[in-house]
């Protein structure tokens, strides 16, 4: 997570959270309350409730058919609830269609109009809105320069780059001045490296116009870049939502614990540590808090079985009496000092583990199960 | 290389592609040669129709008024037979393609029916349905015969390219403000239109040049030019016959290189292709499948 | 990732629905299915027609008379021996020009698709006329040789297109580890190939078969009145002799010999793709 999570952190912390009294009748919050989605027999969304406040992001993280996609279709007014109700900046558009809410949506494959170029795209919303000709001419290089894209308005979407295809999605959204943006995966498809830069400028701009975001993903790292809050959605049910610090160090079921980060989901009893069973109360300590110290030092003593280095984390393995533990730490593998069959005790700070409640309906989202 | 046996074989093999060329060339000139050949019977200075042509003249172009009628008849009938059918065909697509109905494949092989049934046997049920009724052929029944049998080409063309649309883009038009008519114009129909286009060329193409579904339907003094011309064959042979052939060339060429120009046009622009009308696996396996 | 449908109301759905559906749909009924079906009475001489000249003699009188007259059954051998000369004569011209269309460079592929597509898009009356100008000039016109030739030129598209489909099936993989495996070229030809080129086969020689049983254009301009085929006596008895219940018993002969076809066809893919499978 780390130093993407660190880096934004450090960037924002100098960002202008004091746009949010920009006061703009547009950027006020967004309430979701209650709703609930069934298509025949399958519920999709259940009982789903949540807030934004303005400019703030909520990065919806969940496994694949938990239910995000559906409700960003309801967000943006594409389908419409059985129960509940959605506000936008105190307005209920429950029943409002699509057209009329003010949803900026940005999607997975940012559904750009190839028949159109790149300023038309932009321009799409504002015509939409019966803009006057003089005032669109004027807005969209504005937003296209803001972007970085000022020079290729006249382009194709087929000739730019998956990158620039996205910043494009992104304007098309950003310049109608939407009450709510609603992005759909909105990394998924680009390349790896060019993530990073992305999930940055989008901050900056969702913060700089001051309008509530949520940004559905199944990545991790797209909430560890990008959001303010962060909100874990399962089987259409939302099971935790808070800011990242909470969600990640304290988090209410092993389920989420695990969709966060590496995590060693033990049983501690009576100087014993096992491995716990799905579902169980357990205690979790994440790798990074795992210290590997002298054997008479640490709470248990077990064989070290061998490391990995992956890039800026150094992932070890101890065995402690059958259960294995992880261990990260920065730095260079060489560092790690231990060799395959050391003896070596683990400890960590008492105040770093977590008590997990068992759950019935615990599942590993690192198994691949249909 | 190892263990191929054909190695000893690889002159016939080369001998083979050259022989497969010349026969391409071959097909290519006698195809293009039949039409020629018409063409250079029309320039016979002879009461008769004949080729080769003796001695050459433009005289029987500057007469050609049996036929220009019967050739402008034609291009009405088809006008407004492909207009009809890529209308209809473009609604029906829509319907299947954006409608969430259990049966659409049964519904695609209804659509696509008319195709089993050859033009002669159409035809000859169309006359005998229209005698039955008391009515009598001409505008209107050769035309609407005529839809109804190019239809399914229409059907197949534009439901392939409906299919290609990427419906999303309906959806971001809407959530940027687009109502569900300016959704539809601004973003489908401008994706859609080189398809329904496709589809006119092709159905236009078909009906100007139909003769079995007209000899049955069209009124004796008001033929189409393929009616005409079977009409004609037994009494009237004339170079004149064979000019206004020529003339009916030239349109269909026409015609062609437009549709293969729409064709190319949505190639580079929009950068994704069109269905063909026969796209390789058999057209009557199309509404089966 | 699946379409995504907006919701509509019940109401604008219908109404959708009932728009590009209905319009198609009545039309193919009264313009199509109706005209179908007054043929089928008609043939059975149900109704007669005004200037219907053939004497109502029983319903199957039309079909005894085809059946039991050894002049239309040497019509319809005629017809059927043009029909299956009309494949073979594609399928020797076709099988090459399609292997070569589909391997060879892109110049080969479009060379060869327009010398054998235009036939599709120029009037078959007049290239029929200008074929017969010629084979006048050269003594070889109003013969079957004469009407063959024609209907290969007009139909040979309908065998290429659907050989080249076949052809584009056949997996290289395969024939390449054959390769590597010492299989000689005829043997992959035969081997490979041909069982994934024989729905192909199928698919254009039923084209071929039907279109030209059914068309009379060209038997009409090439060949000689004495010799017709089964198409242009239907042409003939409906529009010469005014012969309606004659001519729609004929034609419906033809449309049940055009689907028995086609469902032996989907028969014997079926049961390939299962022996495969």
């Amino acid at each position: 997570m780390d130093s993407e999570f660190r880096s934004a952190v450090l960037v924002d912390s100098e960002e202008s959270w004091t746009s949010a009294e920009s006061g703009d009748a547009h950027a006020k919050g967004v309430v979701i309350d209650g709703v609930r989605k069934t298509y025949g027999s399958v519920v999709a969304v259940e009982d789903l409730s949540l807030s934004l406040a303005p400019g703030e992001i909520l990065c919806l993280l969940g496994p694949s058919g938990a239910g995000k996609s559906t409700l960003l279709n309801l967000m943006t007014g594409l389908i419409r609830p059985d129960v509940g109700r959605i506000e936008f900046g105190g307005r209920d558009v429950t029943d409002v269609p699509p057209e009329r809410r003010g949803v900026g949506a940005v999607f997975q494959s940012f559904a750009l109009f190839p028949h159109m170029s790149v300023f038309d795209n932009v321009a799409f919303g504002l015509r939409c809105q019966k803009i006057a000709k003089t005032e669109v001419a004027r807005r969209v290089p504005e937003q296209l320069e803001s972007v970085g894209l000022g020079d290729k308005a006249m382009r194709r979407p087929h000739e730019l780059s998956g990158g620039e295809q996205q910043r494009v999605a992104f304007a098309r959204a950003l310049i109608t001045k939407p009450a709510v943006l609603a992005l759909d995966e909105p990394f998924g498809s680009l390349d790896v490296q060019l993530r990073g830069s992305l999930r940055s400028m989008v901050r900056r701009m969702v913060h700089r116009s001051n309008v509530p975001a949520i940004l559905i993903t199944h990545d991790r790292d797209d909430a560890f870049g990008v959001a303010d809050r962060v909100g874990i959605i399962r089987k259409g049910r939302l099971l935790q939502v808070g800011s990242l610090s909470e969600v990640y160090h304290a988090p209410q079921s092993a389920f989420v614990g695990r969709f966060l980060g590496e995590a060693n989901i033990v049983v501690l009893t009576n100087g014993q540590i096992r491995t716990a069973e799905l579902g169980e109360a357990a205690t979790m300590i994440r790798p990074e808090h795992v210290q590997l110290v002298a054997p008479d030092d640490g709470r248990y003593a077990g064989t070290f079985v061998g490391s990995r280095q992956g890039g800026h984390l150094t992932r070890s393995f101890i065995d402690i009496g059958g259960t294995t533990l992880q261990s990260n730490s920065s730095g260079d593998g060489d560092d790690i000092g231990y060799r395959s069959g050391d003896i070596v005790g683990v400890t960590w700070d008492e105040r770093h583990i977590r008590a997990l409640e068992p759950d019935p309906d615990d599942f590993d989202p690192t198994e691949d199960r249909a | 290389m190892t263990g191929a046996r054909g190695g000893d074989l690889e002159w016939l093999w080369r001998l083979g592609r050259v022989a497969v060329l010349t026969l391409a060339g071959f097909v290519l000139v006698f195809n293009f040669g039949v039409l020629l050949v018409v063409f250079l019977s029309s320039l016979s200075d002879t009461p008769f129709l004949v080729f080769p042509p003796r001695g050459l003249t433009l005289d029987w172009y500057s007469d050609l008024s049996r036929y220009k009628e019967a050739i402008t008849y034609s291009l009405q009938v088809a006008l407004v037979a492909a207009t009809l059918a890529s209308t209809l065909g473009t609604l029906a697509s829509l319907a299947i393609v954006r409608s969430n109905l259990r049966f659409k494949s049964a519904i695609l092989t209804f659509l696509l029916s008319p195709l089993i049934i050859p033009s002669t046997i159409f035809g000859l049920a169309v006359l005998v349905a229209l005698t039955q009724l008391g009515w009598r052929p001409g505008f209107w029944p050769l035309t609407i015969a005529l839809t109804v049998h190019t239809a399914p080409f229409c059907v197949r063309i534009i439901c392939s390219g409906l299919q290609n649309i990427d419906w999303q883009l309906e959806a971001a038009a809407r959530a940027l403000g687009a109502s569900r008519r300016r959704a539809f114009t601004r973003v489908i129909l401008p994706l859609a239109a080189p398809s329904i286009a496709a589809g006119w060329g092709i159905t236009f193409i078909l009906a100007f040049d139909d003769s079995s579904i007209s000899i049955f339907l069209a009124r004796p003094t008001r033929q189409t030019y393929g009616s005409q011309l079977i009409a004609d064959l037994d009494d009237r042979l004339t170079p004149g016959l064979a000019a206004a052939g020529s003339a009916v060339i030239v349109i269909t060429l026409v015609s062609v290189a437009l549709l293969g120009l729409i064709y190319w046009l949505q190639k580079r622009f929009v950068g994704a292709g069109i269905a063909g009308p026969i796209d390789g696996a058999s057209l009557l396996d199309e509404g089966r499948s | 990732m699946s379409v995504m449908y907006l919701e509509e109301t019940q109401w604008a759905r219908r109404r959708f629905l009932a728009l590009g559906l209905g319009v198609i749909g009545t039309l193919y009924l009264v313009a199509f299915i109706l005209p179908m079906l007054y043929m089928v009475a008609v043939s059975f001489g149900e109704t007669r027609l005004g200037t219907d000249q053939f004497e109502f003699e029983g319903p199957l009188a039309a079909y005894e008379r085809f059946w039991g007259s050894e002049y239309y059954r040497e019509i319809m051998f005629d017809s059927l021996r043009l029909a299956f000369s009309a494949i073979v004569g594609t399928i020797a011209l076709g099988l090459p020009l399609a292997y070569t269309a589909t391997k060879g460079s892109r110049w080969y592929r479009i060379v060869i698709i327009v010398a054998v597509v235009n036939p599709l898009f120029v009037s078959t009356i007049v290239r029929s006329f200008g074929l017969d100008l010629f084979l006048k000039a050269i003594n070889l016109a109003d013969s079957f040789g004469a009407v063959l030739i024609g209907t290969v030129q007009i139909l040979l598209p309908f065998m290429v297109l659907p050989l080249m489909s076949g052809f584009r099936a056949v997996d290289p993989l395969t024939v390449h580890s054959a390769k590597t495996l010492g299989s000689g070229r005829f043997r992959i030809a035969v081997q490979i190939v041909l069982p994934t080129l024989a729905p192909s086969l199928l698919a254009g020689s039923v084209l071929v078969f039907i279109l030209s049983m059914n068309i009379f254009s060209i038997p009409l301009i090439l060949g000689r009145p004495e010799d017709p085929t089964m198409a242009l006596v239907v042409y003939h008895s409906a529009l010469a002799h005014a012969n309606f219940t004659f001519a729609a018993g004929v034609a419906l002969i033809l449309l049940a010999l055009a689907l028995v076809v086609i469902f032996l066809q989907g028969r014997l893919v079926r049961g390939a793709v299962r022996g495969v499978v």
